[in-house]
């Protein structure tokens, strides 16, 4: 088991993904000046978010067309998730996440301050979060044609498809999202809010 | 084999190919390393190499790319670095036979320096500097650093290189389809950094095919002053029969190569998916043609890790935030003394957006050691800031730390004529590629003359010439003093500038000082800005935040031609417009609420003249209802439909002490109970519901997050609310929220609920006898509506 930290990701999401996540289409109709307002806030929401993340690389032990069970034993029952990492030895398990402050502050500006503001910084610490996980498997050599082995295209979360949110408990504590400062109660919910955990495969055909 | 800058005299310099997928294909397993396995079957290397150089390649690599001690860990071989580099090296050079050129290959560590990873920059220097020992001693001829994805881990392999050995050192970095590195570098500013640091060629290799790269070689091209890389892959990688192939052959490779070589390429070759035959066309396609000679570019760039920034010789004035400097201001003094930086960063990002070009950094508190706040600060500023940085400091080691560690070329202030500070740091500026602040301060101490301090600009600027540093890289300072302590004081800064202009020097100010020991300061300050821009003034080091000194500055630049079209000038004033909304002032209520604008000044001439009924009705639902069907439409998105919802509170705000029971004064508002069901830390969407509810006349009771069915009962009947709004993110919480929907129904029977939340669908929300669901924020306003208005 390889472990990796990211303490900060400097890149910053595309402001096209923030504008969609925000509502924006291409019918979209906004005054140059309301834009330019919001391209500002997304300035201000850069300076707040502050992504990091760790992953763990694991052998896969043994999958079936029930589940996957990783090199520390742990059992991952998810048709899905084994058909994602049919051609995988290794799994790539990844946690990302914001400080609590980037919620405090939403949260604060939804209620008292400017709520506009709010939601643009929601949209934006949303991507830098999902970014974060794309970040991390770039780092990680998406593609290592040296070595002939890739990272699967697509990644999986506990709580989607057919695994159960349970095992977002035994991902958590492989990566040890506490020290990123993240917490996680009895029903799997991670805190601070925008906090995310994925795994991929590593192909080597 | 001779000079490789000699070979670009007469020919391209034609690198190899892709090698990788040779030896996977020649006995190398998957996920075997490369490194051992060469060392161990040479000959399958050395057949390849012998191929390319027969095909052309006047370079070949060592296979050396994974050769950093992290990444041998990897393979459990990281105690054998030196011998492995040194054999490899050597195994290169037997296939060579002097034919080819041999680079020793080095590549990403895997690792990031801090703040982005856990090494330091002197452990990654360290990390590299191992591996380089070994190459050498294995004879290479010079070094290529690629595939780097990481700007700053690219400077520490060149700095490593320049202080272990003199051999010629390569660099090239990796894109991404964004067209930066992974970390988040331009071509242009990772081009400028990498030159600075004293790559002798610089260029991208791997990442996309040749026909996606034209942009970014224009971009590093236009500002190096050194050969150009280029070694693309063989196109895109595609899946073809379950396997991953690239899209291009090698014709199609070649014309894709011709076409960057017309752009600027000088030293070009193939990455993965290439083989012999691809360096074998690329050879026969540049064959008789030479690059062009390198042209010494004079523009001056500065560059952070993100962006480069252009002093201009008669453009706009460039300017140099001085607010990150603790003299005067406690506040910081104090966060620095308790080893806080957070201060600063703030500092920092108000004077990047209130205009500034570069950031001055000064963290001289008596008694401290500056160095243990610089290099946090640096650091973080280095990874996250894209305007380029100043350092300021009497110490010459903290200007060398902050050198070394920052990703870009940074600005020394600066260097004077004082006893040993030239002699130690221009060959800092040298080493490390920066541009700085000629002072013209000497051992004589403040010259009062502009003949004396073009006298030590002049002795200063031939010392800098003995180590090859040439104007472009100086700005000199005009030492603008007190003009209350000398009637000429401001005469001879502004003949200083005079006299730099027409011998080819930029020039900086600290504006400020001019104003010293008078009153209204500002008035003073804004006088002699321009007066100095009339005389040529270059750069200026002042408070972005101070409005009337920058729209001076750029008035000024308008007035004396520096600013040809007025775009600067009109994009200022346009930008003002738009801060202030003067440019689409609403004419009607119904307007101000569907544009999201102000209200105020038309609620208040609308009350004089008008039923308050009608207004409400005619003006403020109705533009509301228009704004929902906006947002359904998708022509609106969500910070159009929330600044719409704060435009229309602000009249029921206003309006509510002029209501009469009639038009719904004393009526009391429907009362909504919103929460978050047990189990769910998650609120930011329930708290927007409230938000728009509570904008659009609901009584909103909210009850917070990980909230027991019993809290909500209680609170319904407390309050007497004739709706429940329901939030949960997960499976897992919805399950409470199903339970919470019964409880309800059997306690307080009457009561609505409705739900929503990441995995709520209207279906689920049937299922578990909510009365109605809502898709989001807007559709939560018009479901309330529907369920109990």
């Amino acid at each position: 088991m390889q472990s990796f930290s990211y303490p900060l990701i400097p890149k910053k999401p595309a402001r096209e993904a923030v504008l969609r996540r925000l509502g924006y289409h291409r019918e979209t109709m906004v005054e140059t000046a309301d834009m330019a307002r919001v391209d500002a806030m997304m300035v201000k929401a850069a300076d707040l978010c502050r992504p990091k993340a760790k992953a763990v690389l694991l052998d896969i032990a043994e999958k079936n067309e029930y589940g996957v069970t990783l090199g520390n034993g742990l059992l991952l029952p998810s048709a899905k998730l084994a058909r994602m990492l049919a051609e995988s030895g290794k799994a790539l398990l990844m946690g990302a996440a914001l400080d609590m402050s980037v919620i405090d502050t939403i949260n604060r500006e939804l209620k008292t301050g400017d709520a506009v503001f709010a939601v643009v910084l929601d949209a934006y610490a949303s991507e830098c979060v999902d970014d974060a996980l794309d970040y991390v498997m770039q780092a990680q050599g998406r593609t290592d044609f040296r070595l002939g082995r890739k990272l699967t295209r697509h990644r999986f979360s506990a709580g989607y498809g057919d695994l159960d949110l349970k095992y977002q408990k035994d991902l958590f504590e492989i990566l040890e999202m506490d020290k990123l400062g993240v917490t996680i109660n009895e029903n799997f919910l991670m805190e601070p809010e925008k906090s995310v955990i994925a795994i991929c495969g590593v192909e080597e055909p | 084999m001779t000079d490789f800058r000699e070979i670009l005299k007469n020919e391209y310099l034609i690198l190899d190919g892709a090698t990788g997928s040779y030896l996977q294909a020649n006995g190398m397993k998957v996920g075997q390393c490369p490194e051992l396995f060469v060392a161990e079957n040479p000959e399958v290397l050395q057949r390849l190499q012998e191929d390319y150089i027969r095909v052309g390649s006047k370079i070949i690599y060592t296979a050396t790319l994974g050769g950093t001690r992290p990444k041998l860990t990897d393979f459990d071989l990281g105690d054998r670095v030196y011998e492995l580099n040194k054999r490899l090296a050597e195994i290169s050079a037997e296939a060579a036979k002097g034919r080819a050129l041999v680079a020793g290959d080095i590549g990403g560590t895997g690792q990031f320096i801090k703040p982005l990873g856990d090494f330091s920059f002197e452990e990654m220097v360290d990390t590299f500097k191992e591996q380089i020992h070994g190459l050498v001693d294995g004879g290479v001829d010079l070094l290529v650093i690629e595939t780097m994805i990481d700007l700053n881990e690219a400077r520490a392999a060149v700095l490593a290189a320049k202080e272990t050995c003199n051999l010629p050192v390569f660099v090239t970095m990796t894109f991404d389809e964004s067209g930066r590195t992974l970390t988040g570098s331009s071509p242009k500013a990772a081009a400028i950094a990498l030159q600075a640091a004293g790559a002798d060629a610089v260029g991208l290799n791997c990442s996309t095919g040749p026909f996606e790269m034209p942009q970014i070689v224009r971009d590093m091209k236009s500002v190096l002053n050194v050969p150009l890389i280029v070694k693309p892959n063989a196109g895109i990688p595609v899946l073809k029969d379950g396997k991953t192939v690239f899209n291009l052959g090698a014709d199609d490779f070649v014309t894709g190569m011709t076409a960057l070589v017309d752009l600027g390429a000088d030293i070009i070759g193939g990455c993965c998916g290439t083989t012999p035959e691809f360096i074998a066309k690329l050879t026969e396609a540049v064959k008789g043609r030479k690059p062009e000679a390198m042209k010494p570019s004079h523009t001056a760039f500065l560059a952070s890790n993100f962006e480069t920034r252009v002093i201009p010789e008669h453009g706009k004035l460039f300017v140099i935030g001085e607010r990150i400097n603790p003299t005067g201001k406690k506040a910081l003094k104090e966060s620095f003394i308790n080893g806080d930086i957070s201060l600063a960063l703030e500092y920092a990002s108000e004077q990047r957006n209130k205009g500034a070009d570069a950031l001055d950094i000064n963290a001289g508190v008596p008694g401290m050691d500056e160095k243990s706040i610089v290099e946090p600060l640096v650091g973080e500023l280095g990874a996250r800031m894209s305007l380029p940085l100043v350092f300021d400091s009497s110490y010459p080691e903290t200007i060398e730390k902050a050198l070394r560690i920052y990703p870009g070329r940074a600005l020394i202030n600066s260097i004077s004529a004082e006893k040993g500070r030239a002699e130690v740091l221009l060959p800092l500026q040298k080493k490390y590629g920066a541009m700085a602040i000629l002072l013209p301060i000497g051992e004589k101490g403040i010259p009062a003359t502009a003949e004396e301090r073009v006298e030590i600009i002049l002795s200063l600027f031939a010392q800098a010439e003995t180590l090859g540093l040439r104007k472009t890289d100086f700005l000199v300072d005009g030492l603008a003093f007190a003009i209350s302590s000398s009637l000429d004081a401001a005469e001879q800064t502004f003949k200083t500038l005079e006299w730099c202009k027409a011998n080819g020097f930029k020039t900086v100010l600290g504006v400020s000082n001019a104003s010293f020991g008078l009153p209204e300061r500002k008035w003073v300050n804004l006088a002699y800005l321009s007066a100095a821009m009339l005389h040529g003034l270059t750069a200026a080091i002042i408070n972005p935040g101070e409005e009337l000194l920058m729209n001076t500055a750029l008035a000024t630049g308008a007035v004396l031609g520096r600013d040809p079209d007025f775009g600067d000038y009109i994009d200022k004033v346009a930008d003002m417009a738009t801060s202030t909304s003067a440019a689409s002032e609403p004419a009607t209520l119904f307007d101000a609420v569907v544009g999201g604008k102000d209200p105020l000044v038309l609620i208040k001439k609308e009350i004089e003249t008008r039923e308050i009924q009608a207004i409400i009705d005619e003006e403020i639902i109705r533009a509301l209802n228009h704004v929902g069907d906006l947002f359904a439409e998708k022509k609106y998105f969500l910070p159009q439909l929330l600044a719409s919802a704060r435009s229309a509170k602000t009249v029921f705000d206003y309006i509510e002490p002029y209501l009469t029971k009639e038009n719904g004064a004393g009526a009391a508002k429907k009362k909504v109970v919103v929460a978050t069901v047990k189990g769910d830390i998650h609120d930011i969407g329930k708290n927007l519901v409230a938000l728009m509810l509570k904008n659009h006349g609901f009584d909103v009771i909210d009850l917070g997050k990980d909230v027991p069915s019993e809290a909500i009962i209680e609170a319904v009947r407390e309050t007497g609310a004739g709706l429940v709004g329901l939030s949960a993110l997960m499976t897992t919480t919805a399950l409470e929220m199903a339970k919470t929907v019964l409880a309800l129904a059997a306690e307080t029977p009457g009561v609505k609920v409705m739900v929503g939340g990441a995995v709520v669908t209207p279906e689920f929300a049937a299922e578990i006898g909510a009365h109605g669901y809502a898709r989001d924020a807007a559709d939560a306003v018009k479901t309330a509506k529907k369920l109990i208005d």
